[in-house]
């Protein structure tokens, strides 16, 4: 499943993506995390003739007290969200939340503005913010306005957002005195998309809940493909970038289309083909690697994104089949690998899970893990090799 | 001291090479000039193909080549019927209607190829399916098994008169006469839904034609690269040397990797051959969800008849059995679900009836336990069933049922899918029974702790059922042992490997015999190179058969071994031993001579040989079992459940299993525990959702759910050993059997669960939240 041609924009600034957002229009997708818009390319039901790439503005990143509220870029990351001390101080609820979205690899990623425009009605962050009472700033090439999340949400995948409009700012005001907060969800497994779910926020005199539940039954394995835009194929297919990037501490500097994924540029420009790709569909974890040491999904990214950055794949955990890492003898000795296909996958988020938590515990590790999957093992030998990592320090 | 190697946790040989990143899987190939492949799939289920309008995909820059049917000439043929049916006496219908390279006047699922797509790049041949347009005239579909039979449904073949592929009746005793001295008749339809075996990785293939040596090489995920070998050179018009066919590492197979021939199979090589260009296509997973097989769809009307004392006196059984749009695989499926439902017990009656229906739908072939499930699933029902009537107690109707340890080799009196009378070589159930109980601790859970849990509020429940599965079947597979001058072993079978662990197994059998380390011998599986007669990897054969074959080849290594040491050292072979790579005097180890030196001495370079000599230190030897072996266990499971939600959570999950002679436990558990949670996906996350047209709804791994590390519980494993006497190594087949009995548990622990909430059947698989709050809420 590879995405049809587009151009790629990766502007630096607000007013240059702004601006590129008034120049292509309806044709232009906006690239935050991707985690939700590059799977619906791969399946080719989004076929955006532009992608204009955010990722680069780094104006639009940013936690920040102003007052007493907290600003909040939206092109924060969730785990960001999930990690940063003052969301926790001013908005437990999102530190909360952020457990129950998706898994690290795709939280990794993730940005908050993405996700709140995207308005999935299955997603956790809308009904958080509504809950908090957060605000949206918007802004075109023209002005900047604010709006009541409240208001922002208008229907399914339906927001208040102008199409020459960016979401560039989440600000959140501060909780009621002595307010309390929760979050719960039902999902048929830990990280699907809630079936239901309630974000709440009680004071003394004050409740408010955010209910938001959904009905999936979205056939995306049907065949029927949206006619494609022509817009002159020929030249997209020409639309090649530089790009240097360092892989498992070598640089590479190559030419790659824009819509050329970064799991297929690892294995197939660059030759590292311990990567798997196992769903392109960001599901199944198989092509797990490091990026700026983070684990992420390398099917949910264009190479072209990788620009500058430095990449960890499995061939970069050790020097050569006789010389295993900790964690790659820990599985041999616990045989936690069948066919082997999955375990690459498991391997590169395990790597970055013990950076951060040396000594987990088991529960730790299965949620840990839970964003790979693995259809030989059961996970019982998995969590075991980890366990004897994790004792031996 | 000589090291056993046999029934030790041996870590894997193949390991270092996975957990680097190097070892090679197809879609890893990039070769010199290769092209790439897309197939556009029917969108409809069923539809005449009125046209297909390639013209534009062709103009695409980077498109070098597109085929429809009518570009195939005579290349185009359906099939083969890879399993012929068994020799039954009532087969009274079988309809041969195999699957077609593409799909010509009609297409008959959604998913079934059309045009393939030859391009400079996998994006650009999935470019260019948009650029094909195909004229479909959409025709009614026959979508619901049940309504498939209808005299007035739409036929899948045109052809044929009926939707019905096969109809075949097995027998065993006299079932009605029987009847009236029953004192309890439970009768009931029993509903087992589609599913899908999901290798982490899909198919591929990657085929070069070498022009100037006029040779063929293909890559594939295949479970059988042998037989793809003979057939892709029957097919081709090249003679079977001329064809190399190479299963290298391959991410899971699990049943569906071994149907062939696939499409794509066919096709990719022959155009490969056509373009004088390396093809590659690797099947995507949007794919995969149409285009492997899927299993499961079966509908039994079965009805059982016991004493009072909860004996069984007959059973009968009625059932549809989905086949999909083809029948390539024959009715190995239906067949196990027939022959494995008798599992443990006695049952002196037996009838047992079944319709393979063609239906619109992707074809079914075995995955994971290939009908076995079914079986298991009506017949443990029915037992817990009868124990509810006649107020036993679950786990005593079955032990007053069981085949006793004195009654094997016991006959079954009926057919299996080996085509061999079903005889189980030997078991002790009653034992697997126990040991179960005594680790899920039964009698304490029902007496002490349900109560105490329930009186807190909670749902718990306890669930506890049995099965047998028919392994290690024929024809047979072969094995060559070679050791090396360098003291080191090479061995080489014809099966495929998909994780199994046959690097390190097969490295251990070799090693006991030859007394060299088990790092020292390197396994060559899959590759018809090394290797020239075998049928596959499939019904938990791997270990018994090409183990066995092994075994034999190594044992006579290690006779011919001893032989010439005995003749260098000059004492008699029965002083000799086979340690650490040497042949040594017992009692005498200074006096010896290295595996290597042997043979180099048994592979001279000049002077003459004693007649009848076979060079080197070498031996192949071939294995084929008169009949497959039983395996047989119990699974027990302790589970609570969220009374609002109806979402599910496993506490404890035990399974005892008899596979005879273990050959590595660390092994055997890890396909036990990849089977459970196989199992659990299939009995509460997993679904093959089709609408009233045959569209696939369930088409990503967002709507169909693996279950991960959060719901596959800790599972312990307890192993009983009755080896069996059917083969030398006395192994009998643990692949599938994890996965096997697992909707039956679930049944059972929920029934239990919510037993005080509402006193309802479960008699359906697969479960979810949603549908037990219906079954939960409906009126009785």
């Amino acid at each position: 499943m590879k995405p049809a041609p587009f151009h790629y924009f990766a502007p630096t600034t607000i007013d240059e993506t702004l601006a590129l957002i008034a120049e292509h229009g309806d044709a232009a997708k906006i690239l935050a995390g991707g985690q939700s818009l590059v799977p619906t390319m791969n399946f080719r039901l989004a076929m955006p003739a532009v992608l204009i790439d955010i990722n680069r503005v780094a104006a639009l990143a940013y936690i920040t007290a102003r007052d007493d509220d907290l600003a909040i870029g939206a092109l924060t990351r969730q785990r960001t969200l999930e990690r940063d001390a003052q969301i926790a101080r001013h908005a437990p609820l999102i530190a909360e939340t952020m457990p129950f979205i998706a898994h690290p690899q795709i939280r990794n990623r993730g940005t908050l503005g993405g996700s709140l425009a995207h308005a999935d009605p299955a997603a956790e962050l809308p009904a958080v913010m509504i809950a908090l009472n957060a605000q949206l700033k918007l802004k075109n090439q023209k002005q900047e306005r604010v709006i009541d999340a409240r208001d922002f949400f208008v229907g399914l995948f339906m927001t208040a957002l102008e199409p020459d409009e960016l979401v560039i700012e989440i600000i959140l005001p501060p909780l009621p005195a002595r307010a309390s907060c929760a979050f719960v969800e039902v999902a048929r497994r830990h990280g699907d998309f809630a079936l239901a779910g309630v974000a709440c926020v009680i004071a003394r005199d004050e409740v408010r809940s955010w209910k938001f539940e959904t009905r999936r039954e979205i056939p995306i394995s049907n065949f029927q493909r949206p006619t494609s835009i022509n817009l002159g194929d020929d030249i997209l297919m020409n639309d090649h970038h530089a790009i240097q990037l360092t892989v498992n501490g070598i640089t590479h500097q190559r030419a790659v289309e824009a819509r050329m994924l970064l799991s297929d540029f690892l294995r197939h420009d660059l030759g590292l083909t311990g990567t798997h790709v196992g769903c392109e569909h960001g599901v199944c974890g198989a092509c797990t690697i490091l990026f700026d040491g983070e684990p992420v999904r390398a099917c949910l990214m264009f190479a072209v994104q990788a620009d500058g950055h430095s990449i960890t794949t499995v061939e970069g955990l050790a020097p050569d089949e006789n010389h295993l890492s900790t964690m790659q003898s820990a599985f041999r000795d616990a045989h936690a690998l069948q066919c082997g296909f999955c375990t690459p996958g498991f391997l590169m988020t395990l790597d970055a899970f013990l950076r951060e938590n040396s000594n987990p515990t088991e529960e730790e590790i299965r949620l840990a893990i839970s964003g790979n999957l693995c259809r030989c093992t059961g996970y019982q030998n998995i969590v075991d090799a980890v366990k004897r990592v994790a004792q031996n320090g | 001291m000589t090291t056993r190697y046999l029934g030790e946790r041996i870590t894997r040989n193949e390991d270092p090479r996975l957990l680097t990143g190097r070892a090679l899987f197809v879609d890893d190939l990039d070769l010199p000039g290769m092209l790439h492949v897309a197939f556009v799939r029917s969108i409809h289920a069923h539809a005449h193909i009125r046209a297909i309008d390639v013209s534009r995909a062709r103009e695409r820059a980077g498109v070098i080549a597109i085929y429809t049917a009518h570009d195939l000439g005579d290349y185009w043929k359906p099939g083969p019927l890879l399993v012929s049916p068994p020799p039954v006496k009532k087969l009274l219908a079988f309809h041969e209607r195999c699957q077609v390279p593409l799909a010509r006047d009609k297409v008959r699922y959604v998913g079934e190829p059309i045009a393939m797509i030859v391009a400079t790049s996998r994006y650009i041949a999935e470019d260019a399916l948009d650029d094909v347009v195909v004229d479909y005239e959409p025709l009614p579909v026959a979508a619901d098994l049940e309504l498939a039979i209808a005299p007035d449904a739409p036929r899948v073949h045109d052809d044929l008169d009926s939707n019905i592929a096969a109809h075949l009746i097995q027998e065993k005793g006299d079932v009605d006469a029987v009847w009236r001295d029953a004192a309890v008749v439970i009768a009931r339809r029993f509903r087992y839904d589609h599913g899908t075996a999901a290798p982490m990785e899909t198919r591929g293939i990657v085929a070069q034609w070498d022009a100037r040596a006029q040779h063929l090489t293909v890559w594939d995920t295949t479970q059988a690269p042998i037989p793809i070998r003979n057939g892709l050179a029957s097919r081709l018009g090249l003679s079977e040397t001329q064809v190399r066919v190479i299963a290298p590492f391959i991410g899971g197979g699990f049943g569906p990797k071994i149907m062939m021939f696939y499409p794509e199979e066919m096709l990719v090589p022959w155009a490969a051959m056509q373009l004088d260009r390396p093809l590659k296509w690797i099947e995507d997973r949007r794919e995969n969800f149409v285009a492997m097989t899927h299993e499961r769809e079966q509908i039994h009307d079965a009805t059982i008849a016991l004493t009072k004392h909860g004996k069984i006196l007959a059973i009968k059984d009625s059932f549809l059995h989905d086949s999909g749009a083809y029948i390539p695989y024959g009715l190995t499926v239906p067949i196990n679900a027939q022959c494995t439902l008798l599992g443990m017990y006695k049952v002196p009656n037996y009838y047992s009836e079944f319709k393979a229906v063609f239906t619109n739908k992707t074809i079914v072939t075995p995955y994971r336990g290939a009908g076995r499930q079914h079986g298991v699933f009506v017949m443990e029902r029915l037992l817990d069933l009868a124990a509810r009537e006649l107020n036993l107690d679950r786990t005593e109707i079955r032990r007053r049922n069981f085949i006793q340890p004195y009654e094997f080799p016991y006959n079954n009196e009926i057919i299996y899918q080996d085509f061999a009378p079903l005889r189980y070589d030997s078991g002790n159930y009653e034992a697997v029974l126990d040991r179960a109980k005594q680790m899920i601790e039964y009698d304490k859970f029902i007496a002490e702790e349900q109560p105490r849990l329930r009186a807190q509020g909670k749902r718990v429940g306890i669930g506890i059922v049995c099965y047998v599965e028919g392994t290690g079947i024929g024809p047979y597979e072969g094995a060559r042992v070679h050791v090396e001058t360098n003291s080191k072993v090479t061995a080489a079978t014809g099966v495929g490997t998909q994780g199994q662990g046959h690097y390190t197994v097969f490295a251990q059998l070799i090693a006991e015999q030859l007394g060299v380390d088990v790092r020292d011998v390197r396994v060559i599986t899959g590759d018809t190179a090394e290797f020239n007669w075998g049928t596959g990897t499939f019904a938990s054969r791997g270990a018994v058969v090409a183990g066995n074959a092994i075994n034999e080849a190594a044992k006579a290594v290690r006779e011919k071994a001893l032989k010439l040491a005995a003749e260098e050292l000059d004492v008699y072979e029965g002083d000799l031993e086979l340690v650490n790579g040497r042949v040594q005097v017992k009692g005498l180890p200074e006096k010896n001579i290295a595996l290597g030196e042997l043979a180099r001495k048994a592979n001279p370079l000049r002077g003459a040989v004693k007649p009848n000599t076979e060079p080197g230190l070498e031996a192949t030897r071939y294995f084929g079992p008169q009949s497959g072996v039983t395996s047989a266990g119990a699974h027990a499971m302790i589970i609570e459940i969220d009374p609002e939600t109806l979402q599910i959570k496993i506490l404890k999950y035990v399974v005892v299993h008899d596979c005879g002679t273990v050959i590595n436990p660390m092994i055997l558990e890890g396909q036990v525990y990849g089977g459970v949670a196989q199992g659990i996906g299939n009995a509460f996350y997993e679904k093959i959702a089709y609408d009233e047209n045959a569209q696939l709804l369930s088409g990503s791994f967002m709507d169909y759910l693996l279950p991960t590390a959060m719901e596959v519980p800790r599972v312990q494993v307890g192993h009983e050993e009755t080896p069996s006497p059917w083969n030398p190594l006395g192994v009998k087949g643990a692949g599938e059997a994890g996965a096997i009995p697992v909707g039956p548990l679930f049944a059972q622990a929920i029934e239990d669960a919510l037993r005080d909430v509402k006193n309802f059947e479960i008699l359906e698989i697969p479960l979810s939240p949603n549908r037990l709050w219906e079954l939960v809420n409906q009126k009785s």
